[in-house]
């Protein structure tokens, strides 16, 4: 399911227009973003996790061309499923 | 920072952004995520523009696979986007890296300016994360970039690490020279103190001070009082000329040292008897100054040491020519004292 899709299920399930769903959603992704920058966890009950784990920086072999470098930090971002979501998913 | 974000604090963060009520912005969001979790229901997956894509799997554990959308990762990953991999070769990977510098140190750190040419980004990806990174092609090395960081490097490798990080010796040092000048300042405090204690201890303060002082040479003593009377005298009777021409006239030491007062003062190894001694090259003639001081002193064999004692002149108690009679008088004066304290 894409976006534009998500979007308009939502609209149609909320009762509002998908313009400002989109912006709402739009808002609300960007909230999310600036908490995960901050290296801060967000918490949807009933939903899941988000959170951002930064990896420093490590030596290892580059396997394009077997040559060993040190490479940078980086931040990634993990989510891990809450209990209702799994539970439903495991039976649907 | 490593804070969580309940959804009541991510509600208000959204009513703020969109100038919404806080309730309404919290069922928006329980909206926006029951709406995905209907969506998994019946699909593979779910792409949320801006966060990611939740795809389903068949484990039970883990059901569901989150790709962060690459916008989002290059947002997170924006502060070390400047770094590129580095060939390290053969180079001893043991040494310090630039990153592993201390945050503590004074170093400065890594300046990064606008014209400063930015290496590739690395995305992260949640799942493939450490392939993504190893599989990185990094783009040819930034000359500018590798010479700053190599002159930091060399800077913080040429600091002593003493002059960075103060130890716990240096502290240990500085605190022993202060309490040092410390225990100095209070040394002379106390003595200062001290010495007036004492002087009030002994009563006299006067009497004390010449006790804390040398033992007066009675001669030279003697003499001052004699020079310092003979000047009193020929300032009011003699012209100042003849004071200067005749200082010392035989005429008139006589009367002056007839007018004359001494003193002496007692001390532990200086009595009464010694002064008698010294004064009269008669050690019974002790009577005579014990008489000359009565009024101050009291038992004979406990005058406190310090006590300052007038000695009479010899021609006070002694006529001419009566030695003999002045010493059995003695011997009887002092038997008379010494039953006043019996």
């Amino acid at each position: 399911m894409d976006n534009n899709t998500f979007i308009a299920g939502l609209a149609r399930q909320i009762g509002k227009e998908p313009a400002e769903v989109k912006t709402l959603a739009s808002a609300l992704t960007e909230s999310i973003k600036e908490a995960l920058c901050n290296l801060d966890s967000i918490a949807v009950p009933g939903f899941g996790r988000f959170e951002a784990v930064k990896r420093e920086e490590y030596v290892d072999v580059d396997k394009t061309d077997g040559v060993t470098k040190l490479f940078p930090p980086a931040i990634s971002v993990n989510f891990t499923a809450g209990s209702s979501l799994k539970k439903r998913l495991s039976h649907e | 920072m490593n804070n969580t974000i309940a959804l009541p604090h991510l509600a208000e963060i959204l009513a703020k952004t969109e100038n919404i009520n806080r309730d309404e912005a919290e069922k928006f969001i329980k909206a926006f995520f029951s709406h995905i979790e209907d969506a998994l229901a019946v699909s593979e997956n779910v792409t949320i523009k801006g966060l990611g894509t939740f795809t389903r799997t068949s484990e039970a554990e883990q059901p569901i696979i989150f790709t962060i959308d690459p916008e989002l990762a290059a947002a997170v990953n924006q502060p070390f986007e400047m770094f590129e991999p580095i060939a390290v070769g053969d180079a001893d990977i043991s040494e310090p890296m630039i990153a592993d510098v201390p945050e503590n140190t004074s170093e400065p750190p890594i300046e990064t300016s606008v014209n400063q040419p930015k290496a590739s980004i690395i995305k992260t990806d949640t799942v493939a994360d450490e392939k993504q990174e190893t599989t990185a092609t990094p783009t040819p090395p930034d000359s500018q970039i590798e010479t700053q960081s190599t002159q930091y490097y060399e800077e913080y490798k040429g600091i002593p690490l003493e002059m960075e990080v103060s130890s716990p010796r240096n502290h240990t040092l500085t605190w022993s020279i202060l309490a040092f000048i410390t225990g100095l300042i209070l040394g002379a405090v106390m003595a200062y103190f001290g010495y007036d204690t004492l002087c009030h201890l002994f009563g006299n303060n006067e009497n004390y001070n010449e006790y804390l002082k040398p033992e007066p040479c009675v001669t030279s003593a003697v003499e001052s009082v004699e020079t310092l009377v003979v000047e009193e005298v020929i300032e009011d009777t003699v012209p100042e000329s003849k004071v200067e021409s005749e200082p010392t006239a035989p005429k008139e030491l006589p009367r002056i040292k007839a007018e004359a007062q001494v003193f002496d003062t007692v001390t532990p190894n200086r009595f009464l008897t010694t002064m008698a001694r010294q004064y009269y090259n008669q050690m019974e003639y002790w009577v005579f100054i014990y008489e000359a001081n009565s009024d101050k002193l009291g038992n004979p064999n406990k005058i406190k040491p310090g006590t300052r004692v007038i000695i009479p002149a010899r021609s006070d108690f002694e006529p001419e020519g009566s030695r003999e009679q002045t010493l059995a008088r003695a011997k009887s004066l002092a038997s008379d004292i010494y039953s006043r304290f019996e």
